[in-house]
């Protein structure tokens, strides 16, 4: 029996005196089979364990708040992962507020320069590269390269077009090399 | 810039990322989540981070959305935009008091709409008649002023789970909007093809509607696939497919007439078979011109592998089979070593057993450099002759970049930058005959070198600009022949383009102000658009975007959890005057 089977039956299946104790159990048993998978997620994304808990945290609050009223209860998961794209980005955004360079569209009418990442040996520069990216192209850097999803389930899981999915990890693989490039000539990340 | 990654960067990648990832779930953290359902949110334990705040679009977004955009406008509680919708809902429907089907309305943040304006729109209101003359009575809307020029705008909200995915709409030269609607993979009606949305009438279908809030209107392909793309290049429609391949143009949307590529031919080695695709992108002297692109249809082949994902790839300092795997199947698998052996006719490849697996003629190293770097790939651009299409062939080194294009008055210009930094810029009226070509260099003689080139609409027209290897300096052309030394502030973010002046939403300020300038460096705010657009960002699960059409500036909220709802609101600065 599946996360999905148990809420399910949380709703669906039992009388409704037993009807939140069912919730409660099936919870309890998706934050155990689930929860490690989101955490890490997060913490890929938001490179802080720290705030990778209060993001999951605030993330499952609501999908427990909200649940209830689920149309369809067999995407918990999905929908909880939603959620919790979601929350990491309001982080990352709140972050970006300090002032970062954002090479993105700059690097949009360029094609097919060398291949920089191939010389990035230095884990440091990787980071500086990551980190120069904003914080939608993280998300889908992290959701492609980390969880090894599909355009398609990127596109699902962040809730945005197929294209913008292309289209943002296009200009973050782009701006990756820029940054790396860059930092290769300087020596170092910046 | 690459958008690529090696295999072996891939991998670099990957592992970093997954180095991020914790190994072990703190057992008090386990707890802290396991308590979520007993602990009501008055009592439960203090967290370590910041509050919530209400999410920003990001500025790739927009970059992006100018791009491709994205927009999808749907039923409202208020009015309902037929036109947009995928659903084969053509006409106006009556206002829902309640638009979500959501039979439990939970959590909070019940989408308010945001003060209607008692007033009518200015009857003299210059418009591009994206948005319409007259609404119908209950319509969320409204005007204010900005130093800019005036702005009308009108506020949908409703059910999004009932809408149909995004659609990217083209402003036509008659002030119809235009768009098109296909079955391919991403969108709707490939995961649900059954649907209604789908089936009545089916997809694909070429829409068109008079304003954003219309009816919309079938208008007739002229080839049935799933896929395709609609572009306006000039006053010409330009439809494009890609199995099969075929380039269809029209004046009107109502009469197609489809181009002859038969004369297109790879540059490649002739014993490859190449998957072709063709984006038209512009036109000079009334000629359209186009940038293809050849891929190997079947790379694998030539290393022994046919029908599989295989590529020639370097490691331990010789070559290898490379076949792609996911990361999650264990990532790319080595078949094997190859022996790359360089003959008078060409290139071998040679498998374990020292015997040919395959061979391609004339070529030399830097056929196995590229395909090793880049993959088989060869590009070029064409240029049509009446309805045929006819290659134009750049003198472009292998392994450079293909080509920025940019139309600069009545000029296309193709700037290249080659893989040791050098920049080379060619440049045409008719599309047929290209000049220049030569390295470019700066005030003082040496040559230019830079990491990339782009351009920007500014207020004196367009402005090529060629970055130079420290970030900061480069160099800008207004006609892509002549280059004066430039200095570039990093980090700035372009603004949305409109037909008077510029545009910045609250996430592209330093202090998430709204904005307008006449210029592009001199910024007012503009304090009504905050109290217009009640949001930017949904609450919890779902999804936002922005999109510019005409001279209207769309945004859309979608609520993926409850209560479900999409918010669209299309903002529509005035034109200027004549």
């Amino acid at each position: 029996m599946d996360v999905n089977d148990l809420l399910s039956q949380g709703t669906v299946a039992e009388p409704a005196t037993d009807a939140t104790d069912a919730r409660e159990r099936a919870f309890t048993q998706f934050v155990e089979s689930r929860l490690a998978d989101h955490y890490r997620i997060a913490a890929v994304i938001l490179g802080d364990p720290t705030e990778a808990q209060d993001a999951v945290h605030d993330a499952f609050e609501r999908a427990w708040r909200a649940g209830q009223t689920l149309r369809d209860l067999g995407r918990f998961d999905a929908w909880v992962g939603r959620i919790l794209v979601n929350e990491c980005r309001d982080r990352l955004r709140r972050r970006s507020r300090r002032p970062v360079t954002d090479i993105s569209d700059r690097i949009s009418q360029t094609f097919a320069a060398p291949d920089q990442l191939r010389t990035a040996v230095d884990r440091d520069e990787i980071e500086g590269a990551f980190g120069a990216l904003n914080p939608d192209q993280q998300i889908t850097i992290a959701l492609r390269f980390y969880a090894d999803l599909t355009i398609d389930q990127i596109a699902e899981r962040t809730g945005t077009p197929v294209g913008t999915v292309k289209s943002r990890l296009h200009h973050a693989l782009a701006a990756m090399n820029a940054e790396l490039a860059r930092s290769a000539r300087a020596g170092g990340p910046r | 810039m690459s958008d690529q990654l090696s295999p072996d960067l891939e991998a670099r990648l990957g592992a970093w990322l997954a180095n991020r990832a914790p190994t072990e779930i703190p057992a008090s953290f386990a707890d802290r989540i396991a308590s979520i359902p007993r602990v009501p949110a008055s009592t439960r334990r203090p967290r370590s981070a910041l509050g919530r705040v209400t999410g920003r679009r990001s500025s790739a977004l927009l970059a992006a959305a100018v791009v491709a955009l994205a927009l999808a406008i749907f039923a409202g509680g208020l009015f309902f935009a037929g036109s947009w919708r995928g659903l084969g809902v053509t006409s106006v429907t009556a206002p829902s008091a309640s638009p979500s089907a959501t039979p439990e309305p939970v959590t909070p943040e019940p989408v308010t709409p945001p003060p209607t304006s008692a007033a009518g729109w200015p009857s003299d209101f210059r418009s591009d008649g994206v948005l319409p003359a007259v609404l119908a009575d209950g319509v969320d809307h409204g005007t204010f002023g900005t130093s800019i020029g005036r702005v009308r705008w009108v506020h949908l909200t409703g059910d999004a789970d009932a809408l149909p995915d995004p659609l990217a709409p083209i402003l036509a030269p008659d002030g119809t909007l235009v768009w098109f609607a296909g079955g391919g993979p991403g969108s709707a009606c490939y995961n649900d093809p059954k649907s209604a949305a789908c089936t009545d009438p089916p997809v694909p279908r070429l829409w068109a509607a008079k304003d954003a809030l219309a009816p919309r209107e079938a208008r007739p392909l002229p080839i049935d696939v799933p896929e395709a793309s609609l572009q306006l290049i000039g006053d010409t429609f330009w439809l494009t497919s890609s199995d099969p391949l075929t380039v269809w143009s029209s004046p009107d949307l109502k009469t197609w007439e489809q181009t002859d590529l038969s004369g297109l031919r790879s540059p490649g080695p002739a014993t490859i078979d190449w998957r072709t695709t063709i984006s038209p992108f512009d036109s000079a002297g009334g000629s359209a011109v186009a940038s293809v692109e050849y891929a190997a249809a079947d790379p694998g082949r030539l290393l022994g592998f046919p029908g599989r994902q295989v590529n020639l790839a370097l490691s331990g300092g010789g070559y290898v089979a490379r076949e792609f795997h996911s990361r999650r199947d264990g990532g790319d698998k080595d078949l094997g070593a190859i022996t790359v052996a360089r003959t008078a006719d060409g290139i071998r490849f040679l498998g374990e057993n020292g015997h040919e697996v395959g061979r391609v003629d004339g070529v030399g190293q830097e056929f196995v450099d590229m395909w090793v770097r880049q993959g088989i790939t060869y590009r070029q651009l064409a240029v049509l002759d009446g309805t045929r299409w006819t290659p134009v062939d750049l003198p472009v080194a292998p392994l450079a970049d293909w080509p920025m294009l940019a139309k600069v008055g009545d000029a296309l210009v193709a700037l290249v930058v080659e893989s040791d930094q050098r920049v080379r810029a060619w440049r045409t009226v008719d599309g047929h005959t290209w000049t220049g070509g030569d390295v470019l260099v700066a005030a003082d003689g040496t040559p230019m070198r830079s990491s990339g080139a782009t351009y920007r609409d500014g207020e004196q027209g367009r402005v090529l600009i060629v970055f130079g290897a420290d970030d900061s300096s480069g160099w800008t052309s207004t006609d892509g022949e002549t280059w004066k030394p430039a200095s570039f502030v990093s980090g700035e973010i372009p603004p949305i383009r409109l037909k008077q002046g510029w545009f910045r939403t609250a996430d592209q300020t330093p202090d998430g102000d709204w904005q307008a300038s006449s210029n592009g460096s001199d910024w007012e705010s503009v304090p009504a658009l905050r109290e217009v657009v009640r949001k930017t960002a949904p609450s919890g699960a779902g999804g936002s975007s922005e999109s510019v059409v005409g001279n209207t500036v769309f945004f859309s909220v979608d609520e993926a959890e409850a209560p479900f709802t999409r918010d669209v609101w299309m903002i529509e600065f005035e034109q200027p005057a004549p």
